[in-house]
């Protein structure tokens, strides 16, 4: 059985066992009940601290508030840009962000579909564009985000994974690693870390072929 | 969120739905308990990771479970009646082949192909070197395909 095939029927198992369900609102109250045994005897001094940082952050509002009373004009206020969720965690749509890599900005672009179907490609900053490469994008662990490449020149599908947190319409990557040596160059998932990713809507007809 | 993909990931490491909980459960509440010492809240997961591993080992040690395979019974002689139930019993076969490793092995392959873990991760959730992680993973995909091959032939 070749080694890719084995990958994914492992894969698959494991998975299947999600069918089964946890009862986490059980867990949750059983969790609830030994934490309030554990915590009982710092309860009254975690009130305390957050009493004194409720009013130490209202202190430095008024101060910060104070300090900008030149501004006459209120922020603006723009309605939350509604954003729709792929399988992934991830907003349907294209995520562009840019990244330092040595001396250079680079610049990534994942075009993520609602079928978990995408699109990667990233400049390096100088002269290296790779891609547009058609990948999947898929969840992971919480939090994580996994991008797959059906290549056979390829020996591992899972060629990108990312720890994300999403907040409406940017995607800041905690972390970013390579993991299948093939398709992502190490250089650029170490650089990933920090990046924030915006959402576009799609172009028609995907990546262009350069740029 | 964190807790269901916790039980399900103890669930393979210690077979049992009821240990794996309470392995889960104690692992929430040392959290609570060190919750001064998390530099970022996005680290909580990979604390909680390496308590849920941690936890299902010792849980094993103690109870020295010899693999339960009542959820992985197959009766090589049924006849599976479509292709669901025969994709649902090849299944069946991998995950009994996975319990059957060296717990090294298995966890090493549990964090890789469940949790999607990289290796650098799994690396210091193990507490070992990445050449380590990938030698344990490279000698659990083998023997599993192994058995895999070994029950396709009794079949």
């Amino acid at each position: 059985m070749a080694a890719a095939e084995l990958e994914r029927l492992l894969e698959t198992a494991l998975r299947e066992a999600d069918a089964v369900p946890v009862d986490v609102a059980a867990g949750r109250r059983r969790l609830l009940g030994q934490q309030q045994r554990q915590r009982r005897h710092v309860r009254r001094l975690t009130v305390a601290v957050v009493a004194a940082a409720a009013l130490l952050a209202t202190v430095a509002a008024a101060i910060v508030l104070g300090v900008r009373g030149g501004d006459n004009e209120p922020p603006p206020v723009h309605p939350p840009k509604i954003v729709t969720l792929s399988p992934s965690g991830l907003p349907v749509g294209l995520l562009k962000g840019q990244y330092p890599i040595g001396r250079q900005v680079g610049t990534m672009r994942l075009l993520v579909r609602r079928d978990g179907t995408g699109q990667i490609q990233y400049f390096d900053g100088a002269h290296s564009i790779l891609g547009p490469f058609d990948v999947g994008v898929r969840a992971g662990a919480p939090g994580r985000v996994v991008v797959t490449y059906d290549n056979p020149v390829c020996v591992r599908r899972k060629v990108l994974t990312m720890t994300v947190t999403v907040r409406g319409s940017t995607v800041r990557i905690l972390r970013a690693a390579e993991t299948g040596d093939c398709l992502i160059e190490r250089a650029f998932a170490d650089a990933l870390a920090g990046t924030v990713l915006r959402v576009f809507p799609i172009p028609p007809g995907g990546l262009p072929q350069s740029g | 969120m964190h807790y269901a993909h916790l039980v399900r990931l103890a669930r393979h490491l210690v077979d049992d739905p009821a240990e794996a909980e309470d392995v889960v459960m104690d692992a929430f509440l040392g959290l609570d308990r060190h919750w001064s010492h998390v530099r970022h809240t996005g680290d909580c997961f990979f604390y909680l990771r390496t308590s849920v591993v941690n936890g299902s080992r010792s849980r094993l040690r103690r109870l020295k479970v010899a693999r339960s395979r009542r959820h992985t019974q197959v009766d090589p002689d049924s006849e599976p009646a479509d292709e669901a139930a025969i994709v649902h019993l090849e299944h069946e076969h991998v995950v009994a082949a996975l319990r059957r490793l060296p717990r090294r092995q298995r966890e090493v392959l549990v964090l890789r192909y469940y949790d999607d873990a990289t290796e650098a991760e799994i690396a210091e959730t193990l507490g070992i070197g990445v050449g380590s992680v990938k030698t344990h993973a490279s000698r659990g995909l083998h023997a599993v395909a192994q058995q895999l091959e070994g029950s396709d032939g009794r079949r």
